[in-house]
Protein backbone atom coordinates (compact mmCIF):
# COMPACT_ATOMS: atom_id res chain seq x y z
CA UNK A 1 0.00 0.00 0.00
CA UNK A 2 1.61 3.27 -1.06
CA UNK A 3 -0.37 5.20 1.60
CA UNK A 4 1.41 3.60 4.00
CA UNK A 5 4.58 3.46 3.03
CA UNK A 6 4.36 7.42 2.29
CA UNK A 7 3.01 7.53 6.02
CA UNK A 8 6.17 5.46 7.39
CA UNK A 9 8.22 7.62 5.40
CA UNK A 10 6.57 10.08 7.15
CA UNK A 11 6.98 8.64 10.59
CA UNK A 12 10.64 8.40 10.13
CA UNK A 13 11.26 11.66 9.18
CA UNK A 14 9.99 12.74 12.72
CA UNK A 15 6.39 12.74 12.66
CA UNK A 16 5.65 10.31 15.89
CA UNK A 17 2.30 11.44 16.00
CA UNK A 18 1.46 9.80 12.39
CA UNK A 19 2.28 6.56 13.98
CA UNK A 20 -0.95 6.57 15.65
CA UNK A 21 -2.67 6.04 12.62
CA UNK A 22 -0.83 2.57 11.58
CA UNK A 23 -1.57 1.83 15.21
CA UNK A 24 -5.44 2.47 14.37
CA UNK A 25 -5.37 0.40 11.51
CA UNK A 26 -3.57 -2.77 12.80
CA UNK A 27 -4.63 -2.60 16.38
CA UNK A 28 -7.70 -5.24 16.12
CA UNK A 29 -5.43 -7.82 14.44
CA UNK A 30 -2.42 -7.28 16.30
CA UNK A 31 -4.25 -7.60 19.91
CA UNK A 32 -6.64 -10.59 18.57
CA UNK A 33 -3.54 -12.62 17.78
CA UNK A 34 -2.15 -11.85 20.98
CA UNK A 35 -5.21 -12.67 22.70
CA UNK A 36 -5.97 -16.06 21.24
CA UNK A 37 -1.64 -16.93 21.90
CA UNK A 38 -1.94 -15.84 25.65
CA UNK A 39 -5.54 -16.84 26.56
CA UNK A 40 -6.45 -13.73 28.62
CA UNK A 41 -7.00 -9.39 28.10
CA UNK A 42 -4.76 -8.51 30.06
CA UNK A 43 -1.82 -9.71 28.97
CA UNK A 44 -3.01 -9.40 25.27
CA UNK A 45 -3.53 -5.79 25.90
CA UNK A 46 0.33 -5.37 27.25
CA UNK A 47 1.59 -8.02 24.58
CA UNK A 48 -0.27 -5.53 21.93
CA UNK A 49 1.10 -2.53 23.33
CA UNK A 50 4.55 -4.28 23.61
CA UNK A 51 4.42 -5.37 19.98
CA UNK A 52 3.28 -1.72 19.06
CA UNK A 53 6.40 -0.47 20.70
CA UNK A 54 8.50 -2.43 19.13
CA UNK A 55 7.21 -1.87 15.74
CA UNK A 56 7.96 2.11 16.66
CA UNK A 57 11.51 0.93 18.00
CA UNK A 58 12.56 -1.27 14.85
CA UNK A 59 10.64 1.02 11.98
CA UNK A 60 13.61 2.08 10.65
CA UNK A 61 14.62 -1.36 10.14
CA UNK A 62 11.65 -2.38 8.06
CA UNK A 63 12.13 -3.20 4.59
CA UNK A 64 9.43 -1.61 2.71
CA UNK A 65 9.94 -4.46 0.09
CA UNK A 66 8.04 -6.77 2.48
CA UNK A 67 4.51 -5.87 3.30
CA UNK A 68 4.08 -3.80 6.81
CA UNK A 69 1.63 -6.18 7.88
CA UNK A 70 3.84 -9.34 7.26
CA UNK A 71 6.20 -7.50 9.10
CA UNK A 72 4.03 -6.59 11.91
CA UNK A 73 2.83 -10.17 12.19
CA UNK A 74 6.38 -11.27 12.28
CA UNK A 75 7.03 -8.74 15.27
CA UNK A 76 3.72 -9.49 17.21
CA UNK A 77 4.61 -13.52 16.65
CA UNK A 78 7.99 -13.00 18.37
CA UNK A 79 6.30 -10.95 21.53
CA UNK A 80 4.10 -13.92 21.91
CA UNK A 81 6.22 -16.35 21.53
CA UNK A 82 8.95 -14.63 24.05
CA UNK A 83 5.71 -14.40 26.12
CA UNK A 84 5.15 -18.19 26.54
CA UNK A 85 8.47 -18.78 26.78
CA UNK A 86 9.20 -17.43 29.98
CA UNK A 87 5.88 -18.18 31.10
CA UNK A 88 6.68 -21.89 30.43
CA UNK A 89 9.46 -21.40 32.65
CA UNK A 90 7.08 -21.26 35.73
CA UNK A 91 5.58 -24.30 36.45
CA UNK A 92 2.68 -24.38 34.57
CA UNK A 93 0.62 -27.47 33.20
CA UNK A 94 1.10 -28.05 29.47
CA UNK A 95 0.13 -30.20 27.15
CA UNK A 96 3.12 -31.29 24.90
CA UNK A 97 2.82 -32.57 21.31
CA UNK A 98 6.56 -33.54 20.30
CA UNK A 99 7.65 -33.66 16.50
CA UNK A 100 9.36 -30.45 14.87
CA UNK A 101 9.58 -32.17 11.54
CA UNK A 102 6.77 -31.98 9.52
CA UNK A 103 6.96 -34.63 6.77
CA UNK A 104 6.62 -38.05 8.02
CA UNK A 105 4.39 -37.24 10.70
CA UNK A 106 1.25 -38.80 10.60
CA UNK A 107 -1.92 -37.03 10.96
CA UNK A 108 -4.17 -37.69 14.27
CA UNK A 109 -7.34 -39.25 12.12
CA UNK A 110 -10.11 -39.40 14.09
CA UNK A 111 -10.51 -43.34 15.33
CA UNK A 112 -13.33 -44.30 13.13
CA UNK A 113 -16.55 -42.91 13.73
CA UNK A 114 -17.09 -40.78 16.76
CA UNK A 115 -19.98 -42.07 18.80
CA UNK A 116 -23.01 -39.69 19.09
CA UNK A 117 -22.13 -38.28 22.16
CA UNK A 118 -18.63 -36.81 20.71
CA UNK A 119 -20.00 -35.29 17.85
CA UNK A 120 -19.32 -31.82 18.01
CA UNK A 121 -22.53 -30.23 18.90
CA UNK A 122 -23.81 -26.96 17.05
CA UNK A 123 -24.67 -25.29 20.04
CA UNK A 124 -22.48 -22.06 20.85
CA UNK A 125 -19.45 -23.31 21.37
CA UNK A 126 -17.07 -20.34 21.51
CA UNK A 127 -16.41 -21.01 25.04
CA UNK A 128 -15.57 -24.46 24.53
CA UNK A 129 -13.26 -23.69 21.10
CA UNK A 130 -11.57 -20.62 23.66
CA UNK A 131 -10.46 -23.52 26.23
CA UNK A 132 -9.15 -25.78 23.62
CA UNK A 133 -7.00 -23.03 21.82
CA UNK A 134 -5.65 -22.46 25.42
CA UNK A 135 -4.78 -26.42 25.31
CA UNK A 136 -3.55 -26.62 22.17
CA UNK A 137 0.40 -26.07 21.02
CA UNK A 138 1.46 -23.05 20.16
CA UNK A 139 2.80 -23.93 17.09
CA UNK A 140 -0.85 -24.77 15.72
CA UNK A 141 -2.26 -21.79 17.90
CA UNK A 142 -0.45 -19.37 15.94
CA UNK A 143 -1.25 -20.71 12.59
CA UNK A 144 -4.94 -21.49 12.98
CA UNK A 145 -5.44 -17.83 14.56
CA UNK A 146 -3.54 -16.38 11.58
CA UNK A 147 -5.24 -17.99 8.72
CA UNK A 148 -8.52 -18.22 10.57
CA UNK A 149 -9.01 -15.16 12.80
CA UNK A 150 -6.51 -12.77 11.04
CA UNK A 151 -7.33 -14.19 7.81
CA UNK A 152 -4.32 -14.43 6.25
CA UNK A 153 -3.60 -16.35 2.71
CA UNK A 154 -0.82 -19.03 2.65
CA UNK A 155 1.71 -17.07 1.58
CA UNK A 156 0.91 -14.67 3.74
CA UNK A 157 1.09 -17.24 7.05
CA UNK A 158 4.35 -18.57 4.98
CA UNK A 159 5.70 -15.36 4.96
CA UNK A 160 4.84 -14.64 8.89
CA UNK A 161 6.42 -17.71 9.82
CA UNK A 162 9.09 -18.34 7.91
CA UNK A 163 8.04 -21.38 6.11
CA UNK A 164 7.32 -22.86 2.49
CA UNK A 165 2.92 -22.85 2.10
CA UNK A 166 2.94 -27.12 1.68
CA UNK A 167 3.99 -26.73 5.24
CA UNK A 168 1.29 -24.02 6.37
CA UNK A 169 -1.15 -26.23 4.60
CA UNK A 170 -0.40 -29.96 6.24
CA UNK A 171 0.17 -27.54 9.96
CA UNK A 172 -3.27 -26.36 9.25
CA UNK A 173 -4.73 -29.70 8.77
CA UNK A 174 -2.63 -31.05 11.88
CA UNK A 175 -4.02 -27.91 13.98
CA UNK A 176 -7.65 -28.26 13.52
CA UNK A 177 -7.87 -32.19 14.01
CA UNK A 178 -5.63 -31.27 17.38
CA UNK A 179 -8.40 -28.91 18.34
CA UNK A 180 -11.01 -31.38 17.53
CA UNK A 181 -9.47 -33.90 19.12
CA UNK A 182 -9.38 -31.84 22.27
CA UNK A 183 -12.82 -30.16 21.92
CA UNK A 184 -14.09 -34.26 21.92
CA UNK A 185 -12.17 -34.97 24.93
CA UNK A 186 -12.94 -31.80 26.97
CA UNK A 187 -16.64 -32.69 26.08
CA UNK A 188 -16.35 -35.95 27.24
CA UNK A 189 -14.04 -34.52 30.45
CA UNK A 190 -17.22 -32.91 31.24
CA UNK A 191 -19.67 -35.64 30.83
CA UNK A 192 -17.85 -38.08 33.12
CA UNK A 193 -17.31 -35.36 35.83
CA UNK A 194 -20.71 -34.58 36.34
CA UNK A 195 -21.53 -38.50 36.34
CA UNK A 196 -18.19 -39.02 38.69
CA UNK A 197 -17.12 -41.63 35.87
CA UNK A 198 -13.78 -41.09 34.45
CA UNK A 199 -13.09 -42.64 31.56
CA UNK A 200 -9.51 -43.33 31.26
CA UNK A 201 -9.78 -44.91 28.36
CA UNK A 202 -10.11 -42.18 26.35
CA UNK A 203 -6.85 -40.65 27.35
CA UNK A 204 -4.27 -40.09 24.41
CA UNK A 205 -0.52 -38.89 24.15
CA UNK A 206 -2.04 -35.55 23.98
CA UNK A 207 -2.89 -36.04 27.42
CA UNK A 208 -0.60 -35.40 30.49
CA UNK B 1 -7.58 -41.09 -1.78
CA UNK B 2 -7.59 -42.04 1.83
CA UNK B 3 -8.91 -40.36 4.82
CA UNK B 4 -5.28 -38.57 5.72
CA UNK B 5 -4.69 -36.87 1.99
CA UNK B 6 -8.29 -36.12 2.17
CA UNK B 7 -8.05 -34.67 6.13
CA UNK B 8 -5.39 -31.86 4.52
CA UNK B 9 -7.92 -31.56 1.44
CA UNK B 10 -10.67 -30.97 3.91
CA UNK B 11 -8.46 -27.81 6.19
CA UNK B 12 -7.35 -26.57 2.03
CA UNK B 13 -11.23 -26.64 1.96
CA UNK B 14 -12.16 -24.45 4.28
CA UNK B 15 -9.51 -22.11 3.67
CA UNK B 16 -10.53 -22.04 -0.64
CA UNK B 17 -7.16 -22.93 -1.14
CA UNK B 18 -7.95 -26.19 -3.19
CA UNK B 19 -7.22 -26.30 -6.84
CA UNK B 20 -9.54 -27.39 -9.09
CA UNK B 21 -7.97 -30.91 -9.01
CA UNK B 22 -7.84 -31.31 -5.34
CA UNK B 23 -11.65 -30.16 -5.09
CA UNK B 24 -12.64 -33.08 -7.26
CA UNK B 25 -11.02 -35.77 -5.65
CA UNK B 26 -12.13 -34.17 -2.51
CA UNK B 27 -15.79 -34.16 -3.46
CA UNK B 28 -15.10 -37.89 -4.73
CA UNK B 29 -13.48 -39.30 -1.12
CA UNK B 30 -17.05 -37.56 0.84
CA UNK B 31 -19.38 -38.92 -1.48
CA UNK B 32 -17.92 -42.39 -0.32
CA UNK B 33 -16.78 -41.04 3.30
CA UNK B 34 -19.66 -40.53 5.91
CA UNK B 35 -16.68 -39.51 8.16
CA UNK B 36 -14.95 -37.17 6.38
CA UNK B 37 -18.78 -35.94 5.75
CA UNK B 38 -19.02 -35.42 9.61
CA UNK B 39 -15.59 -34.43 10.04
CA UNK B 40 -15.66 -31.32 7.44
CA UNK B 41 -19.20 -30.23 9.38
CA UNK B 42 -17.23 -30.43 12.72
CA UNK B 43 -13.70 -28.38 11.33
CA UNK B 44 -16.22 -25.70 9.62
CA UNK B 45 -17.56 -25.26 13.21
CA UNK B 46 -14.55 -24.95 14.76
CA UNK B 47 -13.12 -22.26 12.28
CA UNK B 48 -17.14 -20.62 13.06
CA UNK B 49 -16.26 -20.57 16.66
CA UNK B 50 -12.67 -19.49 16.36
CA UNK B 51 -13.69 -16.37 14.64
CA UNK B 52 -16.28 -15.68 17.19
CA UNK B 53 -13.96 -15.41 19.53
CA UNK B 54 -12.57 -12.17 17.84
CA UNK B 55 -12.98 -9.42 19.89
CA UNK B 56 -12.78 -5.08 19.96
CA UNK B 57 -9.05 -4.02 20.97
CA UNK B 58 -9.36 -2.02 24.39
CA UNK B 59 -10.85 1.62 23.47
CA UNK B 60 -7.47 3.41 24.85
CA UNK B 61 -4.53 0.95 23.30
CA UNK B 62 -3.57 3.27 21.11
CA UNK B 63 -3.68 6.01 23.30
CA UNK B 64 -1.47 4.44 25.58
CA UNK B 65 0.85 3.12 22.72
CA UNK B 66 1.43 6.79 21.48
CA UNK B 67 2.17 7.83 25.75
CA UNK B 68 4.87 4.89 25.89
CA UNK B 69 5.96 6.52 22.69
CA UNK B 70 6.39 9.71 24.03
CA UNK B 71 8.35 8.56 26.42
CA UNK B 72 10.62 7.29 24.42
CA UNK B 73 13.50 9.46 21.94
CA UNK B 74 12.17 10.20 18.70
CA UNK B 75 12.68 7.84 16.38
CA UNK B 76 16.92 7.38 16.01
CA UNK B 77 18.14 7.06 12.34
CA UNK B 78 21.72 6.12 13.15
CA UNK B 79 23.10 2.78 11.92
CA UNK B 80 24.15 0.72 14.75
CA UNK B 81 27.27 -1.65 13.94
CA UNK B 82 27.83 -4.35 15.78
CA UNK B 83 24.92 -4.54 18.52
CA UNK B 84 25.84 -6.78 21.71
CA UNK B 85 23.22 -7.16 24.74
CA UNK B 86 25.06 -6.38 27.90
CA UNK B 87 24.45 -10.32 28.84
CA UNK B 88 27.17 -11.04 25.91
CA UNK B 89 29.62 -8.69 27.76
CA UNK B 90 31.79 -11.20 28.84
CA UNK B 91 31.80 -12.50 25.26
CA UNK B 92 33.03 -9.43 23.85
CA UNK B 93 35.67 -9.23 26.05
CA UNK B 94 36.69 -12.91 25.19
CA UNK B 95 36.39 -11.64 21.05
CA UNK B 96 38.42 -8.58 22.22
CA UNK B 97 41.50 -10.86 23.91
CA UNK B 98 41.45 -13.71 21.12
CA UNK B 99 41.93 -10.38 18.03
CA UNK B 100 44.50 -10.64 16.24
CA UNK B 101 45.78 -7.03 16.21
CA UNK B 102 44.50 -5.51 19.63
CA UNK B 103 46.63 -6.06 22.28
CA UNK B 104 44.84 -8.44 24.81
CA UNK B 105 43.51 -7.26 27.99
CA UNK B 106 43.17 -9.17 30.72
CA UNK B 107 39.84 -10.07 31.91
CA UNK B 108 39.70 -7.93 34.78
CA UNK B 109 36.61 -6.00 36.38
CA UNK B 110 36.20 -2.53 34.09
CA UNK B 111 38.24 -0.31 36.79
CA UNK B 112 41.19 -2.59 36.64
CA UNK B 113 41.69 -3.09 33.16
CA UNK B 114 44.30 -2.58 31.19
CA UNK B 115 45.40 1.06 29.81
CA UNK B 116 44.36 0.10 26.23
CA UNK B 117 41.28 -1.36 27.52
CA UNK B 118 40.20 1.80 29.42
CA UNK B 119 41.08 3.72 26.08
CA UNK B 120 38.73 1.57 24.22
CA UNK B 121 35.61 1.57 26.29
CA UNK B 122 33.59 3.86 27.35
CA UNK B 123 31.47 2.94 30.28
CA UNK B 124 27.48 4.04 31.52
CA UNK B 125 26.65 6.09 28.04
CA UNK B 126 23.10 7.10 27.02
CA UNK B 127 22.54 4.88 23.77
CA UNK B 128 22.77 7.76 22.13
CA UNK B 129 26.56 7.29 22.20
CA UNK B 130 26.54 4.73 20.04
CA UNK B 131 25.79 7.18 17.26
CA UNK B 132 29.25 9.13 18.08
CA UNK B 133 32.52 8.50 16.42
CA UNK B 134 35.14 6.67 18.65
CA UNK B 135 38.94 8.13 18.00
CA UNK B 136 41.09 5.33 17.50
CA UNK B 137 44.32 6.12 16.33
CA UNK B 138 45.19 3.34 14.78
CA UNK B 139 42.82 2.04 13.25
CA UNK B 140 39.68 4.93 13.49
CA UNK B 141 39.28 4.44 9.46
CA UNK B 142 38.49 0.71 9.19
CA UNK B 143 37.19 0.84 12.79
CA UNK B 144 33.60 -0.90 13.51
CA UNK B 145 32.09 0.12 16.31
CA UNK B 146 30.87 -2.36 18.92
CA UNK B 147 28.15 -0.69 21.13
CA UNK B 148 27.25 -2.42 23.95
CA UNK B 149 23.97 -2.10 25.08
CA UNK B 150 20.84 -2.93 26.99
CA UNK B 151 17.72 -1.02 26.49
CA UNK B 152 17.60 2.36 28.01
CA UNK B 153 20.38 1.60 30.39
CA UNK B 154 24.37 1.19 30.32
CA UNK B 155 26.29 1.17 27.03
CA UNK B 156 29.91 0.80 26.39
CA UNK B 157 31.94 1.23 23.35
CA UNK B 158 34.58 -0.60 21.58
CA UNK B 159 36.35 -0.34 18.44
CA UNK B 160 38.20 -3.63 16.96
CA UNK B 161 39.05 -3.78 12.80
CA UNK B 162 36.04 -5.57 10.92
CA UNK B 163 38.75 -8.10 9.65
CA UNK B 164 38.93 -9.61 12.91
CA UNK B 165 34.78 -10.53 12.54
CA UNK B 166 33.76 -13.25 9.75
CA UNK B 167 29.83 -11.89 10.34
CA UNK B 168 30.85 -8.31 10.25
CA UNK B 169 33.39 -8.61 7.56
CA UNK B 170 30.16 -10.90 5.64
CA UNK B 171 27.34 -8.08 6.26
CA UNK B 172 29.97 -5.57 4.34
CA UNK B 173 30.71 -8.15 1.85
CA UNK B 174 26.83 -8.81 1.45
CA UNK B 175 25.96 -5.58 2.27
CA UNK B 176 23.17 -7.46 4.59
CA UNK B 177 22.38 -7.76 8.33
CA UNK B 178 24.21 -10.78 9.42
CA UNK B 179 23.40 -12.47 13.01
CA UNK B 180 26.12 -14.59 14.37
CA UNK B 181 24.18 -17.05 16.60
CA UNK B 182 26.15 -19.34 19.76
CA UNK B 183 23.96 -22.73 18.28
CA UNK B 184 21.62 -24.06 16.14
CA UNK B 185 18.37 -22.10 16.60
CA UNK B 186 14.92 -24.56 15.76
CA UNK B 187 13.87 -21.04 13.64
CA UNK B 188 17.28 -21.91 11.13
CA UNK B 189 15.53 -25.10 10.48
CA UNK B 190 15.30 -25.57 6.80
CA UNK B 191 16.37 -22.72 5.73
CA UNK B 192 19.02 -22.23 2.70
CA UNK B 193 22.17 -22.65 3.71
CA UNK B 194 26.05 -22.63 2.36
CA UNK B 195 28.80 -24.09 3.81
CA UNK B 196 31.65 -21.49 4.26
CA UNK B 197 35.38 -22.33 3.53
CA UNK B 198 36.14 -22.01 7.30
CA UNK B 199 33.15 -24.39 8.17
CA UNK B 200 30.69 -22.27 9.45
CA UNK B 201 27.21 -22.47 7.85
CA UNK B 202 25.87 -19.79 6.26
CA UNK B 203 21.70 -19.49 6.31
CA UNK B 204 19.67 -17.30 3.93
CA UNK B 205 17.01 -15.49 5.73
CA UNK B 206 14.10 -14.20 3.85
CA UNK B 207 13.66 -10.49 4.68
CA UNK B 208 16.43 -8.30 6.03
CA UNK B 209 14.95 -7.32 9.15
CA UNK B 210 14.93 -11.58 9.94
CA UNK B 211 18.52 -11.29 11.10
CA UNK B 212 17.35 -8.75 13.82
CA UNK B 213 14.10 -10.39 14.49
CA UNK B 214 16.19 -13.67 15.17
CA UNK B 215 18.61 -11.55 17.46
CA UNK B 216 15.88 -9.96 19.04
CA UNK B 217 14.39 -13.77 20.10
CA UNK B 218 17.55 -14.64 21.05
CA UNK B 219 19.44 -11.50 23.08
CA UNK B 220 21.32 -14.21 25.22
CA UNK B 221 22.21 -16.79 21.77
CA UNK B 222 23.02 -14.46 19.43
CA UNK B 223 25.05 -11.03 18.14
CA UNK B 224 23.83 -8.96 15.08
CA UNK B 225 26.36 -7.25 13.04
CA UNK B 226 24.88 -4.30 10.73
CA UNK B 227 26.95 -3.33 7.51
CA UNK B 228 27.61 0.28 6.78
CA UNK B 229 25.17 -0.40 3.74
CA UNK B 230 22.24 -2.56 3.62
CA UNK B 231 21.53 -3.28 0.24
CA UNK B 232 20.19 -6.52 0.25
CA UNK B 233 16.77 -8.02 0.37
CA UNK B 234 17.56 -10.87 2.75
CA UNK B 235 19.66 -11.08 5.77
CA UNK B 236 21.65 -14.02 7.23
CA UNK B 237 22.56 -16.38 10.35
CA UNK B 238 26.49 -17.32 10.84
CA UNK B 239 26.62 -20.37 13.05
CA UNK B 240 30.25 -20.73 13.56
CA UNK B 241 32.06 -24.04 14.07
Amino acid sequence: MTDEKALIRKILDGDQEAFAILVTAYEKQVYNLCLRMCGNQEDARDLAQEAFLKAWRRLQFYQSEASFSTWLYRLTTNVCIDFLRQKKRRPTVSLTVDGDSEEGQELDLPDGAPSPEDRLLHQETSRAVQKAMEQLDEECRLVLTLRVVEDLSYEEIARVLDLNTGTVKSRLARARIKLRKILLQSGNKLESNSSNQPKEGRRTRHEL
Amino acid sequence: MNCEEALVLLSGHLDGQNSEEEAARLQDHLAQCPDCRRLMEDLKALDAGLLSLEEEPPTDLCESVMEAIRQEAPVRKKKRRWVWPTTAAAAVLILLAGAGTLAAPKLHTTEDAAPQMARMMATAVEPEMAEQEIAEPETADEAAEISLYSGTAEAALYTAAPEDSPAQALAEERQAPVVLVYGALPELDGLPCEALEDGGLLYTLETAESASILWEAHPDEAVLYLPEETAAEVSYALLLP
